[in-house]
Order: structure tokens, then sequence, then C-alpha cells
């Protein structure tokens, strides 16, 4: 989009106000006007609130925390203890285990989807997307329902006389990264669904023919063609695992501690807004380090100069 | 690289999707070094048979016979074929050199010998220097020979080539045809050549099989089945040919007599007494650059009409006579040289000429 709306190099500075204006001459892109209510949507309800959030997290205003000896005296804070380290790191490894469990189980969906589902397709599809229309409390509760102490899980292996006495799941950190996965895995299986899509069947068949097995014809061919969609895929999934807060703080038992469920933390018991602020800023920070990062190393393996 | 001429033996291979049928049974042998074209419209079969020996379909029935190994069972990767698709199929994400080199990697050779191997490949196809090129910096032609070095690489036994000009422009695919065809007859590789253009067929094959709706309708040389179509099929889709049917009155071994309502004269066949017998009909087909335009009447194998068209092809110039029977439009053409002396215009009247020799008597 913003290749078709900025003008091209060095535009004299009428014409530029012209576009800029929606007046263009005959023949240009889309006026400029139609993208301002898009624009003030954002600006008001996301750009906003971030520089508000900036402001919160500076300690001019003096705190809950005490008086503050510098503006950036909560940074100094987080940054420094090492508690709130751990949970920055714990929350950032924790997203990365539920990105690669993600991908793992939803590369071959992925591929069952696109190659083999037949007329099934769009019946995979429905399936795979339907979850996403119940809400995310519901789905995780589920989760809960399944493996708490006389659950379903729980009952069955003891009627089978498996165990003896109830194992308690829902104490460990292994039901929260179940139960993230469970919620964030069709994001990465559509994503690698519609590169695997676009991949030409016929690159496949020059690999065979020159003497690549099935099996190294997806490792040399598929997968390196297929990206594109891991990448989308893997930053999506990292992203929203990143900042997911419900599933946590319903499942898991406070065994695990995030940085959203520290802020939520901050905000609703300690109220200390200031801390809480620098806390989001930090968060943010990370993911578009992160961000970055895998963009970066997809650029330098994915389709080279595509 | 010569050393493995294989001959390629088709027996009785023949392919059923659901209820069409792709393929009937159908025998082809190739000679060792030999290349032959499979010629024919969209459905006829010629990309199944294709498909069948690269291995990426199972025959219903017969046997792919490779050098005297039967390889119908054996998965396309362990075949030892080389093969060029119509739209290249390089690796996207591979330099020039790494999309050649790939199936010397994957027969495991050494890195000390695939380096020259890819830099002796280059030198064939004519694009020396071109290997830390990727696949989008090239043009269509240089995919082209960069999708043929990597098919013969690996010193394939039999090359396979699905219309592998199809998306060249024409100028590239003349000058592609001819050094095709001398890549191929020095290296000696055999070979099978899909195409629906009877141009490639004619210029680039030892033999050509005319297939039309899963079967062979006939196989010979490129002068053979240009010169005598044994069916109207075969005789309209290589080129342009004028149909014209007639009553057989007589035949011997010199040849077939036979008239029509359409001349006064009598046509005569020579050398052509297929199927015709006295008081049958026969289907006779002549090529427009047989046929002589003249104001005179000939004795015989002549019809007269007008001329309702002429175009300037630049090597020749085409007519189209309107004879008045039924709608029925003869082509022909004149050399430039004879257009100067003996030129007609729309209107004229005319009688299109030809030779007993160069009609040919149709097996409908």
């Amino acid at each position: 989009m913003k290749a078709d709306v900025e003008p091209p190099a060095c535009p004299k500075r009428g014409a530029r106000l012209r576009r800029v204006l929606g007046l263009g001459p005959a023949g240009a892109a889309v006026p400029l006007i139609w993208v301002l209510p898009a624009v003030a949507f954002m600006a008001i309800f996301f750009v906003a609130p971030l520089v508000d959030n900036v402001a919160r997290s500076l300690s001019l205003a003096g705190g809950f925390s005490g008086a503050p000896t510098s503006a950036l005296a909560a940074y100094a804070k987080l940054l420094g203890d090492p508690y709130y380290l751990e949970v920055l790191v714990t929350t950032l490894v924790f997203s990365l285990v539920v990105t690669a469990i993600s991908l793992v189980a939803g590369y071959p969906v992925a591929y069952f989807l696109v190659r083999k589902s037949g007329r099934y397709y769009s019946l995979i599809v429905f399936l795979l997307v339907a979850p996403l229309l119940t809400s995310i409390i519901m789905r995780t509760f589920g989760w809960r329902v399944l493996l708490a102490r006389r659950g379903f899980v729980n009952s069955i292996l003891m009627d089978l006389g498996i165990i003896d006495v109830p194992i308690n799941f829902l104490s460990g950190p292994g039901v929260a990264v179940a139960g993230l996965v469970h919620v964030l895995v069709p994001f990465m299986v559509l994503a690698i669904a519609s590169s695997l899509q676009g991949i030409d069947r016929q690159l496949e068949e020059s690999a065979q023919i020159l003497g690549a097995s099935r099996m190294r014809t997806f490792f040399h061919i598929t997968l390196p063609l297929t990206l594109d969609g891991i990448g989308t895929g893997f930053i999506l999934v990292f992203m929203l695992a990143n900042g997911s807060f419900v599933t946590l703080l319903l499942l898991g038992g406070g065994s695990i501690q995030t940085l959203p469920l520290l802020i939520y933390q901050q905000f609703t018991i300690t109220r200390d807004f200031n801390l809480a602020g620098a806390m989001s800023n930090v968060l943010l920070i990370s993911a578009l380090i992160c961000l970055v990062l895998q963009l970066r190393i997809l650029k330098r393996r994915g389709v080279k100069g595509k | 690289m010569p050393e493995n001429s294989a001959t390629l033996d088709l027996r009785g291979i023949s392919k059923r999707f659901g209820h069409v049928v792709a393929l009937r049974p159908t025998d082809l042998t190739i000679p060792g070094g030999g290349l032959v074209a499979l010629l024919g419209p969209s459905g006829c079969g010629k990309t199944t048979t294709l498909r069948i020996v690269a291995g990426f379909e199972r025959p219903d029935t017969g046997s792919v016979i490779v050098g005297g190994r039967d390889i119908t069972n054996l998965p396309p990767n362990r075949r030892g074929l080389g093969m060029v698709f119509q739209n290249y199929s390089l690796f996207p994400h591979m330099s020039v050199a790494e999309n050649i080199a790939f199936g010397l990697k994957m027969a495991g050779r050494p890195a000390g010998e695939i380096g020259p191997k890819v830099g002796e490949a280059l030198e064939i196809v004519r694009l020396p220097g071109f290997g830390e090129r990727f696949v989008h910096q090239l043009s269509g032609g240089q995919q082209q020979r960069v999708a043929l070095a990597r098919s013969i690489v690996t010193n394939p036994s039999v090359l396979l080539l699905d219309e592998p000009l199809g998306a060249l422009d024409k100028n590239l695919r003349e000058s592609m045809q001819f050094e095709l065809r001398q890549l191929q007859a020095n290296l000696g590789i055999t070979t099978v050549l899909v195409t629906h253009d009877q141009e490639e067929a004619l210029t680039m094959s030892d033999s050509v099989a005319v297939m039309r709706d899963g079967h062979i309708l006939q196989f010979g040389s490129p002068a053979e089945v240009y010169d005598r179509p044994r069916s109207r099929f075969v005789a309209e889709f290589l080129g342009t040919s004028n149909i014209i049917e007639a009553d057989v009155e007589s035949a011997d071994e010199e040849g077939v007599s036979a008239r029509s309502a359409m001349s006064e004269a009598p046509f005569l066949v020579r050398g052509s007494s297929a199927n015709a017998g006295a008081g049958g009909r026969i289907v006779i087909s002549v090529r427009p650059e047989k046929i002589h335009l003249t104001r005179e009447r000939p004795e015989r194998n002549y019809i007269a009409g007008r001329v309702a068209g002429h175009v300037f092809r630049g090597n020749h110039h085409a007519y189209q006579i309107d004879t008045g029977q039924g709608g029925l439009r003869l082509f022909a053409n004149q050399s430039p040289r004879e257009f100067a002396s003996n030129r007609f215009d729309i209107g004229d009247s005319v009688n299109a000429a030809w030779s007993a020799d160069d009609a040919v008597v149709l097996s409908e």
C-alpha cells in the first residue's frame, strides 16, 4: 500500500500537495484522502495510547513506588532487578517454545491440507478456523475441565486402572504451553498453507527427476520455498504468545510468571501504573527486537532477491 | 558423454484417469541417440506418455524399458532421466550453479567433481560465467539453457523435453530449435520431445509420432508425415492442406483415377492406391505450396475458381481460391518470383492445378 501511495522519486512540491489532498492528476493512484479515516483511527486508538503509555512509564508525577529519583526510575528498576529480568526472559522463552511447537505441529497439517485433502479442503479449513469463533476463555477453560483433578482425563486414567491418584496436570507450565498452542496453531497452519499453495509442483517433480527422493525433495525444495509462510506464521504466533494473558491466567496455576501477567497485577492489584507502563514498553520493545531479528534471518535464508 | 545412448522402448502402455482414457495401449521404440517428437493437440495423450516415461504416472498396462532395463516400477528419482519442463522449473531459491549441481549432489558426487562439471555444462549451453546469478536475473532464453544444462549434467540415459520452447518468443524459438537439435545430436542422448507446434516437431526430430485421442495416428520421418499424411487429421494438423473428395473411376499399380463434380478434368493420384477400389470414394490432400495457379486448362488435376483473398507472407504469397462448390476454398501459395511474372488479383478467374505426384490419398 505504501508503494502505491508514496509519490515517485522527487516530485514537485505542488504535485505532492495535490496528491496529498487527493487532487492528483487523472490516472493518479488512490487519492490519499481516502486513507485518512484509517490513519485517524490508528492515531486515536493506537498511537495516542502508546504515547500515553510512554508518558505514564516516565516517573515524573511520582507513583506509588515512592519518590522518583529520575524520570527513568521504573525502567532502571525493571532492567536492574534480576526478578524482572527473569520474568522477561521467561516470557520470551515461553513464547519461543509455543511458537516452535506450533510450527512442528502445524506444518504437517498445512501440508495435508494443501496436498492431500482434496474435496475436504473447505471442511478442514472450516474446522481449523471454527475454534476462533469461540471465546478464547471458553477454549482455555476447556483444558481445565479436561485436565482437572476430577476431570475427564484423570477419570478415564483412574477407571482404566492406569493411575491410583489423580495427576495434577494443571500445576505445571506444560498445560499453559498446550493451551496456547491450541489457540495459536491455526494461524501457523494458515500461514504455511498459503505459501505451500504457491509452490509450483513441477519444481518438486524436477527435483525428483534429478534424483532426489521424496524426503530430500521436501527438505531441499518444498521446505525452503515455504520459509516465507513459516516466517509469517512464526512471527504471528510469537507475537500473540508474547502478549497472551488470558490463557496464562487460567492455566498453569501461577507456575509461570510472564510480563503480561505481571503487568496485569501491577495495574489491578499493586496499582503501580508507572511500573506497569514501563513493563508494557519493555515488552513491546523486546517483541520488536525479536521481530526484526526474525525478519533478518528470513531475508538471508528465504528466496534471495525476491 | 555420448557413451550411453540407450534405446527407449514403450510396450503397450495405457492410462486412464477415472472414466477418461488418456492413453490407449501404445507401442513406441526410440533407437539410441534418436529424437522422437510426440505431436498433437492438447488432450491427445502426449504429455501422459511423457509423464509415464518420467515416472510421475504409473501406466495401467504395459512397460517402459530403457536400454533393456524395465523401469516401469521405479520412482522418478531412480530412473536416471533428464527432463526440461515448459516453464523450466528452475529452483528460485538457488543460484544457476546450485540448480545445475542439484542432480550431481543428489547422486552423491564429491564436491571436487561437481564444480568442474557445472562449469562444463554451462559451457555447453553457452552461458559460461553465469553460475553465480539467480534465476530471476535471467532472460527466458537463458533460463531455458540453464534448465537444459541441469538436465544433461547428470548424464541421463533419456532426455525428456516437455514443450521446451513453448514459452519463448518466435525468433528465439527458431534459433533454439537448431541449437537444441545440434546439442542433442552431439551428446547422443535418446530424446523424447513433446510439442503441439508442428514446425518444432518437423525441424527437430528424427521421427514424429502424431497423436490424437490417446493413440498414435501416424509415425514416421518428418518428411513422411508431412508429404504422405495418411489421415485428414494428420494432413491438416501438420500445416495447411487442401482436402478434396472424389469418386474412383479406376485403380491400378500406376495410381488412382477419380472424378469429382468440382472439375470436368479427372484427378490422377500416382503411386497411392490405398484402399481405393473402382466406385469407391477417396479423399485427396494437396499442400498449398504444391498448387500451381494458372489461366490455362491442364488435362487433369485442376479445379477452377476465383481468387477470394490474397496476402503476402514474406517468403510467399498466400491465396484463397473460392471454387463455388459448396463453400470449398482452396489454399495456394506462390513464390515471390512466380508472383512477379504471374500474379492474380482478387476476383480473377484461376485454375488451381497440381501434379499427380503431389497429391496423396487419405485413408480417412
